[in-house]
């Protein structure tokens, strides 16, 4: 809904229209608005829009689940039809964040499933999930749940699996994308084949659940419509008969190549028809060509968990001019995006992980630096997201970036730490060409490392940012004052992460309150005092303050996989809050505000 | 992707109405999101329309919330920031907080920030862990298809090795 906002006085008008026409027909027109921010505008408009409003919203995203209790949610929606929640910081995602941290969906589930009597769908990301919370949501909504994603999410079994596979017949989307699930055996995915007909979507990729490929080829067999399915791994070749069966299929990830160098073994693999979004695990040189018959028709292809090397990147890439969206690890390569720019140019996506820093096991030229990111910013000018991990960059590739790609809406750098030498820094300039230019930017990360970007760089950051909405600084600025001059340009900012920077906890104090719509800040690595009193500076009604000291305790503190959370550095995360201090904290979590 | 952010013609057209409102019913407090659910019974207001609303351009405030702007000089730790274009109230916002605490700046050397690592995604880490398991433990493929014949050779794959225990396969 874009255009002219309209002349004051025609609101004369527009509010005549409110006064006479009745309230079903305003239900009828507020259930064409469907961008949650138009919802939020017009349920301010008075409260007759307001009650109209919360009849008639039927999704809502609680972007904290500690921002908002779920009995006012429930009150205020009483016919969402669909929910998502998300829990911890992202820094769990990095192992950042020991698993007892909290954001457990219990409270939710118990008081929302039964009441919320048109919920139909689920997500929840980063969240603790136990098979009793799966069992309450499928006794009072199995019957009808239509959409379960359970996103990076811990704390539950394939028993819990089982219980919805059995009840939920209506459901579509099964989404358990790198959850820690504990593995009692692979009977939910039979349970799932046998009893639903109409699944599209199932998704249990990057977890270790071990399954049938008997069963995945009886789901296909039943549910015609099975679109996508990304899995754990599983022998490709033990899969030509799901692949057979599966004609449907558009999206496939997962699997693996378990025998090394064995294309024979694989070249029955036939994919389906109209696969065009792809991921092979562990796919080498030698099976590569697999790819090769349908390599035109491909959208999407992610190589990040593959073992290609750089030349196999340039081979492969070389064969794929439609692609969308492309996600790989460095071992790409300069050469690689070289190719990138010359051959992908639809790409909207493009995704660049950071692989092995091990010298023992060193990514053969493997690497990216502003040649790469030059050559894939004057090639792919479509490009709205673009994450990648550099072991260089110079001003002028930023530069570049601002210049062809308007249409950047996400953009996350990282430099390496492994390279001593980098070209040309500050990138103070770069920065502030890129975000001048890059006027749809939403999202934006930046990591360096002391020295990227001084205070001027952070200043122009606070400036040109304008529209952006989230923001990750990590190794940025060079005192308070930067963080100060940033902060009172950032009108739009809603969440901010910042790490390993050289802020005091006054400067960070004196900033959260200049960002006036800032509703989370997430902190690691700061000019910690003695005390931590300094962060009290920050306190104000609704405004949650909790402080996790670096501990020995949190040394001790385990992953679920049973690595140990590495980092114990000081951490401070602060959000907006209509539910007050929570209850659920973990002793080592201090809750700062309110006391 | 859905344009995010910058407020669609809806939303600040919603704005404008919503300040409306709020001018046209002057005794009553403005709705807020706290206190608009609890309120709600008593919306039922028989709103009569007014033909000549005593402040027809309601809304001409809503661009200019403020003064004006002026820049900010701040002394601080010792040395001076200016910024441009600083809202008066934000000034003032900013005054009565250094005004607030007055704690004397954190000594220097306390600031020495301990190293740390970038991090790395956990689904990413578990895929290294295990590239290099297979690595150390097959005929390294991964460096000898690096090393540069693009042409693979069978002999590569002599001892092909599952690393992966098998046993579910047999499910």
């Amino acid at each position: 809904m874009g255009g002219e906002v309209p002349e004051p006085r025609r609101l004369n008008r527009a509010l005549s229209f409110d006064d006479w026409v009745p309230d079903e027909a305003l239900h009828l027109v507020m259930g064409h608005v469907e961008d949650p921010r138009d919802r939020e505008a017009a349920s301010r408009v008075c409260r007759r829009w307001h009650r109209i409003d919360a009849l008639t919203r039927k999704h809502v995203t609680v972007a904290f689940c500690y921002a908002a209790r779920p009995a006012r949610l429930r009150e205020r929606f009483p016919r969402l039809e669909s929910l998502s929640l998300k829990g911890k910081p992202r820094a769990a995602m990095y192992g950042l964040i020991p698993d007892d941290w909290g954001a457990y969906a219990a409270p939710w589930i118990d008081e929302l499933a039964a009441p919320l009597e048109c919920l139909k769908a689920l997500h929840l990301r980063r969240m603790t999930v136990t098979d009793a919370d799966i069992a309450a949501l499928v006794r009072a909504r199995g019957h009808m749940l239509q959409e379960l994603k359970l996103d990076k999410c811990i704390g539950f079994s394939t028993d819990a699996l089982r219980l919805v596979a059995r009840s939920c017949r209506s459901l579509r989307t099964l989404f358990l994308e790198e959850c820690h699930i504990t593995d009692k055996g692979g009977e939910w995915l039979h349970e799932l084949a046998v009893n639903n007909s109409v699944l599209v979507t199932l998704n249990f990729y990057m977890t270790e659940l071990k399954v049938a490929p008997a069963d995945l080829e009886l789901l296909a067999k039943n549910c015609k419509s099975l679109i996508s399915l990304k899995m754990s791994e599983c022998d490709l070749s033990d899969l030509i008969s799901f692949f057979q069966t599966a004609n449907a299929l558009q999206d496939f990830a997962g699997g693996a190549f378990y025998e090394v160098g064995e294309l024979t073994k694989y070249e029955k693999v036939k994919f389906p028809p109209r696969l065009c979004f792809l991921g092979l695990t562990y796919m080498g040189t030698n099976e590569m060509p697999v790819i090769f018959p349908f390599s035109m028709k491909l959208k999407k292809l992610d190589l990040q968990y593959t073992f290609l090397t750089t030349e196999d990147h340039c081979q492969i890439i070389a064969k794929c001019p439609n692609l969308l969206i492309l996600e790989v690890r460095n071992v790409i390569g300069d050469r690689g995006l070289e190719v990138v720019g010359d051959t992908c140019k639809k790409l909207r996506r493009l995704r660049i992980e950071r692989g092995d820093d091990d010298p023992g096991l060193q990514e053969e030229q493997g690497g990216v630096s502003q040649l790469g990111l030059t050559a894939v910013a004057v090639g792919c000018r479509e490009l709205e997201y673009i994450a990648a991990y550099v072991s260089d960059i110079t001003n002028g590739a930023l530069e570049s970036i601002g210049t062809f790609c308007k249409n950047l809406y996400d953009f996350r750098l990282v430099l390496l730490d492994r390279e001593r030498q980098v070209t040309d820094l500050p990138l103070d300039n770069g920065v502030c060409a890129l975000l001048r230019n890059c006027t749809k930017l939403r999202r934006f990360a930046l990591y360096l490392r002391p020295g990227g970007l001084s205070d001027d760089g952070l200043s122009y950051i606070g400036q040109y940012s304008g529209n952006i909405q989230y923001m990750l600084l990590g190794n940025v600025g060079e005192s308070d004052h930067g963080l100060i001059r940033f902060a009172v340009g950032c009108t739009n900012l809603q969440k901010l992460e910042l790490r390993s920077c050289c802020f005091s906890e006054r400067a960070l104090s004196l900033a959260v309150l200049q960002m006036p719509s800032l509703r989370y800040i997430w902190v690691q690595g700061y000019r910690a005092s003695q005390t931590g009193l300094d962060l009290l500076l920050m306190a104000r009604p609704f405004w949650n303050i909790e402080f996790t000291p670096p501990s020995p305790e949190s040394f001790n503190h385990m992953t679920e996989d049973g690595e140990p959370c590495v980092d114990s550095h000081a951490q401070v995360l602060a959000y907006y809050s209509l539910a007050g201090r929570r209850s659920d904290c973990p002793q080592w979590v201090i809750p700062l505000h309110p006391a | 992707m859905a344009a995010a952010g910058s407020s669609s013609r809806f939303a600040v057209t919603c704005g404008l109405l919503s300040q409306y409102m709020r001018e046209r019913q002057q005794p009553q407090p403005p709705v807020t999101v706290l206190e608009a659910v609890a309120e709600e019974e008593e919306e039922e207001d028989a709103r009569t329309m007014q033909l000549f609303p005593p402040r027809a351009a309601a809304a001409d405030g809503v661009a200019t919330p403020s003064a004006g702007t002026a820049p900010l000089t701040i002394f601080y730790d010792g040395r001076m920031v200016v910024v441009d274009d600083v809202p008066a109230e934000k000034a003032a916002e900013l005054m009565r907080l250094a005004g607030s605490a007055c704690s004397p700046p954190q000594p220097a050397h306390a600031a020495a920030l301990p190293e740390m690592p970038i991090a790395r995604k956990a689904s990413l880490q578990r895929f290294l862990q295990k590239r290099k398991h297979r690595i150390t433990t097959t005929s390294e493929p991964y460096k000898k298809a690096a090393v540069a014949s693009p042409a693979p050779e069978k002999s590569f794959a002599v001892a092909p090795v599952k690393d992966e225990p098998a046993t579910w396969l047999g499910l």
